[in-house]
């Protein structure tokens, strides 16, 4: 097993045998079942993180792809239908891979999710704008690509 | 950029030559560019968080009131301890880990760019909401920075400050998330052939336990700041005891985040001075292995420590919590054996980022000694919410994250600029940061051992002890304050007048793959990587350059 | 020079106890110290012997030994034992302070509210309640066990005299209970130590600790003055 699923899985394991240990210490509801959402929480990144990296191993996304990219790759890999192209593992070219274009839809988003916030507070006059931008910046977001 | 050349170092700009106005920092999803807005914008809500303390030193230096009422002095106290937090110490870190964990994997960037900016602009936001409750009718959240709840809920802290308090921390709290998820995404799966897990550069290993702390807790966190909003807002009574809520729930919840938060805002440090101690001894981290694992050891024991801040509610396991926090002390205290053993026999050179790890190893271990004190119920009893833990905890987060950041600063500011920061200020700037620390922080062990409670504005006059105590406190804070101005002027002078000392690649002899890009590096990172065939590439290709180079 | 101002600053250590929980609390304290300082020379005089022997000199490049196993094992084991130590010490300290009261203890009923504190002897009916221009003064005696029995109408305040070394929180809708016998004469004064709102740092009281006799005479004189 990959180190990187070793990394999430001990922290499930420590967490299921010490939230075992604290039931039986102090039948104490709160902590009991915050111990054990850790370990449902390790074991789903040890399922993500399976997924990822059977894919940079198998090469399924081309080294230096980003975003979106990535996740249909895993996406890809978990559900098993699409393309699995090839790459290679020339170290140079993920260096020369065209690097991140830049975006103004993270700010765009950043204000969107400030407008929806504050809108809780102050009132729809601000929720308004707000799911309007949000659902804007989903659409700019995706449709940029990479 | 798709030719492959030679030498394609030769192939690179020696600066990186985009003019860089504020539109291009506005829509970047530059890892390196993001990195710079997170640190910089930590240190902007480092020296707002700052100011607030002077002002509440100033009003303790003397019993009565002075300067302010109470009420002012209780949002100081609580926006300060919010804004080193979760706007200071945790950016900074996260901004480090930004720009240095693609260039120390050899990637060219961060598995997801634009949420990597959308997250800064939510940590962004989310500071300036929470701070912006100074500027409301009721000003801001007054409840400390653990808004302990019934205190904090709609009846007994109404206003709008503490609305914006919750909103800004639940960004802040879903901007973590997302920049933790792309540092494991990142580490896990954009590594340059030959760079396995267990060639990781410490650093990178620090940043992903801690996001891995992050991922588990602040969701935690971030229901229960929900929970506490729908209290004040819509009348919910989860905290409420009168309408059958619980007081205590707010503190497991709270604490189950607030612990490994601890954590979170002190591993990325350890990375940091375990990156600059090796490097300056001109050896290997001693027991790379051991190290590592010492640190997931404290990532995982740290999920099972949060009621030692309970001790004194009644109502938690103390026997049990007291052992879990003390079993804390073994991977720390191994950690500063591994760090011992790496200067040991090397040749340390004492430029400024040494000095500031030596100063943090020193402050640390008060820091960390005091801990097992705290974890040993009864003794917290006597001294839990005095002094003595306001002591305790800012030896651990001054004398150790904040030292280390700025050994990291000076470490990694001529990669991250193209300049090196004045040696001569560095020291100035060291020297009287660790004066300042201890006149400041030292006597709070013996304060709260007399009973000064924290977080009280006032305090009698009859307590004369008190009282000559928080003038050493007050003026050690002046020094502190002092230093600081002594880096900003450092920055500015060196940074942003450009009369700093112009950075080769690697000015330090430095070990992991971001000496062997430019200083700063171009926008891709990387045009050529060395073979990886340890922790430490660069090392490995000098010294196998020098045992190549002809003899006599 | 630095490390003897410390040991004699920390050594200072806690109030002089006058409860004799207290006093278990303070050895407790003391032998903490005592572990504190041997591990503080010896990880600081490890960090200044390096800093000091082994600065860039002429000589040639250090040698790159990469780990030693054995040394690794002790320091594991080292910090551990140790942790067992002070864990088992602890543990038994926490025993004496938190036992139950033997049933002849006298209780003093606790309550912190939004800002002040109300203290009553529920056997005779007296109640004390604090204002904030004039904080409550109560009256206890000296080698009796006393049980507080601590809550708290509103928020969480916290019940806390320094030379008791103790402190429990008063939490609505929870009950706390503190036995502890006072073998001091003397007046302690206490405060709330839990953040409570706007004038926390007002909620101030005093504690008179006179013999039993003298307790006694102190409460039938309350009880009357209650009476009429």
């Amino acid at each position: 097993m990959a180190e990187e699923l070793r990394f999430f899985l001990r922290t499930g394991v420590y967490s299921a045998i010490v939230g075992t240990a604290y039931w039986f210490a102090s039948y104490e509801v709160a902590g009991s079942v915050l111990l054990f959402f850790v370990v449902f929480a390790a074991l789903a990144f040890v399922g993500v993180a399976a997924a990822f990296v059977r894919q940079a191993r198998d090469g399924i996304v081309p080294d230096g792809s980003t975003g979106v990219g990535r996740v249909l790759g895993v996406v890809n890999r978990l559900f098993g239908y699409g393309d699995e192209p090839s790459s290679s593992s020339d170290p140079l070219a993920a260096g020369l891979d065209p690097v991140p274009l830049g975006s103004i839809w993270p700010p765009i988003a950043g204000i969107a999710a400030l407008l929806l916030l504050l809108g809780l507070l102050y009132g729809p006059w601000l929720l308004l704008p707000g799911i309007v931008l949000a659902a804007g910046t989903v659409w700019g977001w995706v449709s940029q690509g990479t | 950029m798709t030719t492959t050349e030679l030498d394609p170092r030769a192939a690179l700009p020696a600066r990186n030559p985009a003019p860089t106005g504020i539109v291009d920092y506005m829509t970047t999803t530059d890892h390196k560019r993001i990195g710079l807005l997170y640190i910089f914008s930590g240190l902007g809500f480092f020296i707002l968080s700052g100011i607030l303390s002077l002002l509440m030193r100033a009003e303790l230096t003397e019993p009565g009131l002075q300067f302010m009422d109470r009420a002012t002095y209780n949002e100081l106290f609580t926006m300060h301890g919010t804004g080193m937090i979760f706007f200071f110490a945790a950016p900074v870190a996260i901004g480090l880990a930004n720009y240095f964990i693609p260039l120390q994997i050899g990637a060219p960037d961060v598995a997801f760019p634009r949420i990597n900016a959308f997250s800064y602009w939510l940590f962004l936001f989310g500071g300036l909401v929470a701070f912006s409750g100074f500027l409301t009718a009721g000003g801001a959240a007054a409840f400390g920075w653990t808004g302990y709840a019934p205190l904090s809920d709609g009846t007994y802290s109404p206003g709008t400050g503490g609305n914006l308090w919750i909103l800004g921390l639940i960004m802040s709290g879903t901007s973590g998330i997302l920049g933790a998820l792309n540092f494991v995404a990142t580490s896990f799966t954009m590594r340059a052939p030959g760079m396995t897990m267990f060639r990781l550069p410490i650093f990178t290993w620090n940043i992903l336990v801690m996001s891995l702390l992050i991922m588990i807790t602040f969701p935690v966190l971030t229901s229960a700041l929900v929970m506490l909003f729908i209290d004040r807002t819509i009348g919910g009574a989860f905290f409420e005891p009168a309408q059958g809520g619980s007081a205590i729930l707010w503190q497991h919840l709270f604490w189950f985040f607030g612990h490994p938060e601890v954590y979170i805002l002190i591993l990325p440090f350890f990375g940091i001075v375990s990156e600059i101690i090796p490097v300056f001894s001109g050896k290997r981290i001693f027991g790379y292995r051991g190290f590592v694992f010492a640190t997931m050891l404290i990532g995982a024991l740290s999920f099972s420590v949060w009621a030692h801040h309970m001790f004194t509610t009644g109502v938690v396991s103390n026997l049990f919590f007291a052992i879990t926090s003390m079993m804390i002390a073994i991977p720390t205290g191994v950690k500063f054996f591994n760090w011992i053993a790496t200067m040991w026999r090397g040749r340390i050179r004492f430029e400024t980022p040494m000095l500031f790890s030596i100063g943090f190893l020193l402050m640390f271990l008060i820091g960390g000694i005091t801990g097992p004190f705290l974890a040993s119920p009864t003794i917290d009893y006597a001294v839990h919410d005095t002094y003595y833990v306001v002591a305790h905890f800012h030896y651990v987060l001054f004398g150790g994250s904040v030292f280390a950041a700025f050994a990291g600063f000076y470490f990694w500011m001529p990669k991250m600029t193209g300049r090196l920061l004045s040696e001569r200020l560095g020291k100035w700037h060291f020297w009287l940061m660790l004066l300042g620390m201890n006149l400041t922080f030292f006597p709070m062990h013996q304060l709260g051992l007399d009973g000064m409670p924290r977080r009280v504005a006032d305090y009698p006059a009859s307590e004369t002890a008190w009282t000559a105590l928080n003038v050493l406190i007050s003026f050690g804070a002046a020094i502190l304050a002092l230093s600081i101005l002594v880096f900003a002027i450092n920055v500015v002078w060196s940074v942003f007048l450009r009369r700093g000392v112009v950075a080769a690649n690697d000015p330090w002899g430095g070990y992991s793959l971001e000496w062997w890009t430019t200083s700063p590096p171009p926008h891709h990172n990387f045009a050529s990587l060395p073979p990886i065939r340890s922790e430490r590439p660069v090392y490995d290709f000098r010294h196998q350059a020098d045992a190549d180079a002809p003899h006599g | 020079m630095a490390l003897i101002g410390l040991v004699a600053i920390l050594s200072g250590c806690t109030p002089a106890p006058v409860t004799s929980e207290g006093r278990d609390v303070a050895s407790l304290y003391r032998l903490f110290m005592i572990a504190a300082v041997v591990v503080f020379v010896i990880v600081a005089g490890l960090i200044g012997w390096s800093v000091v022997r082994y600065r860039a000199g002429a000589d040639g490049p250090p040698a790159q030994f990469k780990t030693n196993v054995p040394l690794e094992v002790v320091w594991w084991a080292l910090p551990t034992l140790l942790v067992i130590g002070l864990f088992v010490i602890s543990a038994q300290v926490l025993a004496t302070v938190d036992k139950p009261g033997n049933g002849q203890a006298l209780t003093v009923d606790v309550e912190g509210f939004q800002w002040q504190w109300r203290f009553t002897y529920p056997d005779s009916g007296v109640t004390i309640t604090g204002h904030l221009d004039q904080p409550p003064e109560i009256t206890l005696p000296i080698g009796r066990e006393i049980t507080f029995v601590i809550d708290s109408p509103d928020v969480i305040h916290s019940f806390y005299v320094p030379e008791f070394l103790i402190k429990r929180d008063a939490v609505p809708g929870i009950t706390n209970r503190v036995t502890l016998t006072i073998d001091q004469a003397g007046t302690f004064s206490g405060q709330c130590a839990e953040f409570c709102g706007l004038l926390h740092s007002d909620m101030r009281f005093s504690i008179r600790a006179v013999p039993g006799a003298e307790f006694d005479a102190w409460l039938q004189q309350q009880a009357q003055r209650a009476a009429p």
